[in-house]
């Protein structure tokens, strides 16, 4: 007996989840056929309440809902009719259906009055289990038929609701996930930038290294001794670094030429800046021909201190430039009031430097006249930037 | 082939490491063709005689040298290969030959010139 126990109960509990189940209302004053009622309805297997008067049935309905009323017409204190049309007056208890419980009056006006309270069906006692069990079974089937679409109806909305908050997630999650994305690839443009500029500076770094152990050994070659070496060598690297300081100034973009001119001479004009004249229109030079530039200036400059007009108390230079239609600049270096000129005997680095800075690396051309009364240097180079299309355009037709 | 008469095409848009690239191999005996400063006076100069060797500076300015390395290697020239840039990566066509990196040591660049012209076939061949 206490074996098989566990069984039932967890089947009995199990069948209580899933078979949801009806309320039935009973109420009569009588005991006896409260029990009688009782015994009938049990097979239906719904839950059963009893209530003794109308009060204590009116109180249950403010609690639960119910699939039947099942009430006695004469009761004392409330009676059926009363508590009937209760019940039909308040909203929430209106559609529950009243089937009377009668033993008395089986006569036509009572019916009527039973009906128009509100009955929708009649059962006269003494209540016979079967007749009264097939009654009440339909309204239960009803209520649970009933009770049933209505929660499908509710799941059907649940599910679409969870449909809705499921798809709203995803567009959310989408979102976040193309935000992601964005954001890592703006990281890994920035790195990929980053590594291009340092590459870049990598490469600058090495070819102004080698660019100065080229110098080294120029100047070494053109030296007779070693201290002449260093003076020359290390003013070349100073006027250099004075292009590079003005370069890095301007970010590496665009300098005057007329800056680049007196960073350049700025060493040897100190004492009288009368001595040297600069005359020219505003000229933006890149980087490339500004350095180049530069170190023309400066062999310019030291050769006139050493042997030209800059030698002596009088003399003086007057370097001036213009700009022509078609973006070539063109460039006078005249030197007046010097020792007499004499056409060296053989190039030196200073005037072969020159004539590579213009040539080689500002595709221009250069004149040195070596006129008695004065060194004249005529220089003229294309803008880079024309010269740049212009290389492009050969560049790619190859 | 390897004594001094050997010619040398010097390709560099740098002016004053052109004239040292030029110093230093006139020094050690070599005939300089150039140096040219762009691929455009690069080109100009294959029009004359062939040289020996073509020591390419690899980054000219906005431009690259190996419109002219292929002209070159076309025409079974050697090639050396010149570069500042750490991590350089050659194409696949030039990867085989040397690369120099700059700052150059004048010692080693030209005993690389006289490794390269002592090769008897180009390389290129040779693979092939």
């Amino acid at each position: 007996m206490q074996e098989p126990a566990p069984v039932a109960e967890s089947d009995s509990s199990s069948e209580a989840i899933t078979a949801p189940k009806a309320k039935i209302l009973i109420v009569d004053d009588d005991e006896r056929t409260a029990m009688a009622v009782r015994n009938a309805l049990e097979q239906l297997g719904q839950t059963l309440v009893v209530a003794h008067s109308g009060e204590e049935a009116l109180h249950r309905l403010l609690y639960d809902d119910y699939a039947v009323i099942l009430l006695d017409v004469n009761m004392p204190g409330m009676d059926g009719y009363e508590m009937a049309s209760f019940v039909r007056a308040r909203k929430r208890t209106r559609h529950i259906p009243i089937v009377f419980l009668t033993a008395l009056f089986r006569d036509d006006t009572h019916l009527l009055q039973a009906y128009s309270a509100g009955a929708v069906d009649m059962v006269f006692k003494p209540v016979d289990p079967f007749i009264l069990r097939s009654k009440v079974s339909v309204f239960v089937d009803l209520y649970l038929k009933q009770a049933e679409s209505q929660r499908e109806a509710e799941l059907r909305h649940r599910l679409q609701e969870e449909n809705f908050r499921v798809r709203a997630e995803k567009l959310t999650a989408e979102q976040a996930l193309r935000r992601s994305q964005e954001h890592q690839e703006a990281m890994e443009k920035a790195e990929a930038h980053q590594r291009t500029l340092i590459e870049e500076l990598n490469h600058r770094v090495k070819n102004m290294l080698t660019v100065v152990n080229a110098m080294a050994r120029q100047t070494l070659a053109s030296s007779p001794s070693p201290q002449d070496f260093t003076e020359k060598f290390v003013r070349r690297i100073d006027a250099l670094g004075r292009t590079h300081s003005l370069l890095s100034r301007a970010q590496w973009g665009s300098v005057q030429l007329c800056e680049v001119a007196r960073e350049s001479l700025e060493p040897y004009i100190l004492e009288d800046k009368n001595r040297v004249m600069l005359n020219g229109p505003p000229v933006a030079l890149d980087p490339k021909s500004a350095l180049a530039l530069g170190m023309v200036f400066h062999e310019l400059a030291t050769n006139a201190i050493k042997h030209g007009a800059l030698s002596n108390r009088d003399g003086k230079v007057a370097m001036g430039w213009g700009l022509n239609g078609d973006h070539r600049v063109a460039l006078d270096w005249q030197e007046a009031d010097g020792p007499q000129v004499s056409p060296p005997a053989q190039g030196g680095f200073g005037s072969r430097l020159i004539r590579l800075e213009l040539t080689h690396e500002l595709n221009g051309e250069v004149e040195l006249i070596f006129d008695p009364c004065g060194l004249k240097v005529i220089m003229s180079f294309p803008l880079s930037d024309s010269s740049g299309v212009a290389q492009a355009k050969q560049g790619m037709g190859q | 082939m390897i004594s001094g008469t050997a010619s040398i095409l010097v390709v560099e848009d740098e002016a004053l490491i052109a004239m040292d690239l030029q110093m230093v191999l006139e020094d050690a005996g070599y005939h300089v063709i150039g140096p040219a400063n762009s691929p455009e006076a690069a080109m100009a100069l294959l029009d004359g005689p062939l040289p020996d060797v073509a020591l390419l500076d690899v980054n000219l300015g906005r431009f690259d040298v190996f419109g002219v390395a292929n002209e070159l290697a076309a025409r079974k020239t050697k090639l050396i290969f010149l570069t500042g840039h750490t991590a350089q990566r050659l194409p696949e066509a030039h990867r085989h030959r040397p690369l120099i990196g700059k700052p150059y040591l004048p010692h080693l660049l030209l005993q690389i010139v006289q490794q390269v012209l002592s090769q008897r076939e180009p390389a290129d061949e040779a693979a092939a």
